[in-house]
């Protein structure tokens, strides 16, 4: 009943809700704080009084029509914002319009209305700023993608230049490779040009598609090792090639040095493993170590073994370049014993150190 | 015709009256002229719901969903495609400028509670009127999302399904919307009952 709902009158005051109650005779006999303070009708000027003179909308049929099913207990009725925007006054009427929905509701025993006006300027406002910052993050996000995929393409280009000059160089050095007749000048000529090539090989990896910070060193060293070897075959050597490599990632620079030391370490064994007779069987292995942070790289021959079955040279120039890579890249190397000569790398998964400017 | 048979005859012209109503309401409130087409009633389980709704589009949907309890007890929602839903709302508000920067996806949001909210009271409403029943309603509540997630919770409990469709055509737009009320089979079985009542006089 309209009493036990004015009986609840000081909590309803207290709302931050607008609230307010018609009787059956559409008189207004609650009009809380709220209401007051949103629309500036105080409560002695709304108390007692016909709905339709205090909010004036609210006398046109089409209002009414919808309030009368209320009186007999009928289902609530909602006046969004859009459609009516003008039922409520605005106090002052000054800065933004407040966005204010009001749900009418029948009074127990169908004794009356129960009217709630909820304002939603705010959350509105927050909505509104939450879509703009998405649309905004978007849009950032659209840039991002746009600059990315034309640094890409950049980058390919770049490659595929590298690639083709590198080329040249090994061209033109094997050109004056054949037009010496020392075969100690020829041999040098010939690792030079190895060497080049090896660089060359991830500039192409790199423009056909494997960009990224992050380059995949099995792809890499696949290919590397086949394209050495098939130099070699050339030249009429049998080799067996057998190759172990579990997917790796590592930088652009680091993948560089692992494939020139692992150009070094193969030509090393396709030069001196092998033996009269007998086949070589060459292995290139890479593994993830069980820790999970390095990684061994493993290249071995079925050949005579480093000379004097010790060591490498340490004065030979290829092998000087393996061990100085390998200390740049803050691994270590473990010459294992034979048969064959066969050299275990071990390599952080991560570098560390960037690496030292004259090797960059 | 069995009762049951007559029963249904009964809903579905009930619901054809309240849909008559949801008109007149709209019609008269936004002063445009929004003509909803004669609604088809079909009774199915909550398992065939999904497959059965007109408005399904690719992406999600937009409901109003009202509770009611009494002698029957349940839930009712008017759902769009949110694409329609958008449509809909632009259309019949056309000629409204909103006067601030508000954002518009909330305010159709509350109009299309609005819309929903006249057409479940006049269905509703004129089946309560009718064979006397005395419900309780919540507030409208508006709702947007897959279709899955929307029509989920309203349908646990559910034991029938009525889903009413009609088509709203507003200016030169038509746009499908389902009218889906969620009952137990014991609140069913007591609209069947007082609808028999009532047929019987």
């Amino acid at each position: 009943m309209a009493s036990e709902v004015l009986a609840e009158a000081p909590i309803l005051e207290r709302l931050p809700v607008g609230i307010f109650t018609v009787d059956r005779d559409w008189l207004i006999r609650l009009w809380n704080r709220t209401m007051a303070e949103w629309t500036g009708i105080q409560a002695g000027n709304a108390l007692g009084k016909a709905l339709g003179g205090v909010l004036h909308h609210f006398s046109e049929r089409r209002y009414l029509s919808r309030l009368e099913d209320l009186m007999e207990g009928g289902p609530p009725v909602v006046f969004s914002y859009q459609l009516h925007g003008e039922l409520f006054p605005d106090r002052g009427g000054r800065g933004p319009r407040r966005v204010r929905y009001c749900t009418a509701s029948s009074l127990p025993g169908s004794s009356g209305i129960l009217f709630a006006v909820e304002d939603r300027t705010e959350v509105v406002a927050l909505v509104r700023e939450a879509r703009a910052e998405v649309s905004r993050r978007l849009a950032a996000e659209e840039e991002l993608r746009s600059a990315l995929a034309a640094k890409e393409m950049l980058i390919r280009e770049a490659s595929h230049r590298v690639k083709n000059n590198l080329a040249m160089v090994v061209s033109l050095i094997s050109l004056d490779s054949d037009k010496s007749q020392d075969p100690g000048v020829q041999a040098i000529l010939a690792d030079l040009a190895s060497r080049i090539d090896s660089i060359a090989l991830i500039h192409e990896l790199l423009y056909k598609g494997e960009i990224g910070a992050d380059v995949g060193l099995d792809a890499y060293l696949e290919k590397l090792c086949a394209t050495i070897v098939g130099a070699f075959a050339g030249e009429g050597l049998e080799v067996g090639l057998t190759t172990r490599l579990e997917p790796a990632r590592l930088d652009l620079d680091s993948t560089l040095y692992v494939g020139m030391i692992s150009s070094e370490l193969v030509t090393n064994c396709l030069k001196y493993g092998r033996m009269p007779g007998k086949a070589l069987a060459l292995e290139v292995g890479l593994h993830r170590m069980a820790d999970g942070a390095c990684l061994e790289l493993l290249v071995a021959d079925n050949g005579p073994g480093f000379p004097g079955g010790g060591q490498p040279s340490s004065g030979s120039l290829g092998w000087s370049l393996v061990t100085m890579l390998v200390g740049e890249l803050g691994g270590r190397i473990e010459v294992l014993p034979g048969p064959g000569a066969a050299t275990r790398i071990h390599l952080p998964e991560r570098r560390r150190e960037p690496l030292s400017p004259q090797y960059r | 015709m069995t009762p049951k048979d007559a029963a249904y005859e009964a809903l579905a012209e009930l619901i054809s009256i309240g849909v008559g109503r949801a008109a007149e309401v709209l019609n008269s409130m936004l002063g445009s002229h929004v003509r909803l087409s004669a609604p088809s009633l079909r009774v199915m389980s909550p398992a065939d719901l999904a497959g059965a709704l007109t408005s399904k589009g690719e992406g999600s949907l937009s409901a109003v969903e009202m509770d009611f309890s009494g002698e029957f007890s349940g839930s009712a929602e008017l759902v769009f495609a949110s694409q329609d839903a958008g449509k809909l709302v632009d259309c019949i508000t056309a000629g409204i400028v909103l006067p601030g920067e508000e954002d518009r996806e909330s305010i159709r949001a509350g109009t299309l509670c609005e819309v929903g909210n006249i057409v479940i009271n006049a269905i509703l409403g004129t089946i309560a009127n009718v064979i006397h029943a005395e419900l309780q309603y919540s507030v409208p509540l508006y709702l947007q999302g897959r279709p899955e997630a929307l029509l989920l919770d309203a349908s646990l409990g559910a034991g029938v399904i009525l889903l009413v469709n009609t088509c709203f055509q507003v200016e030169s737009i038509e746009v499908d919307g389902d009218i889906v009320v969620f009952l137990s089979l014991e609140s069913f079985g007591n609209l069947e009952t007082a609808l028999g009542c009532f047929i019987n006089g």
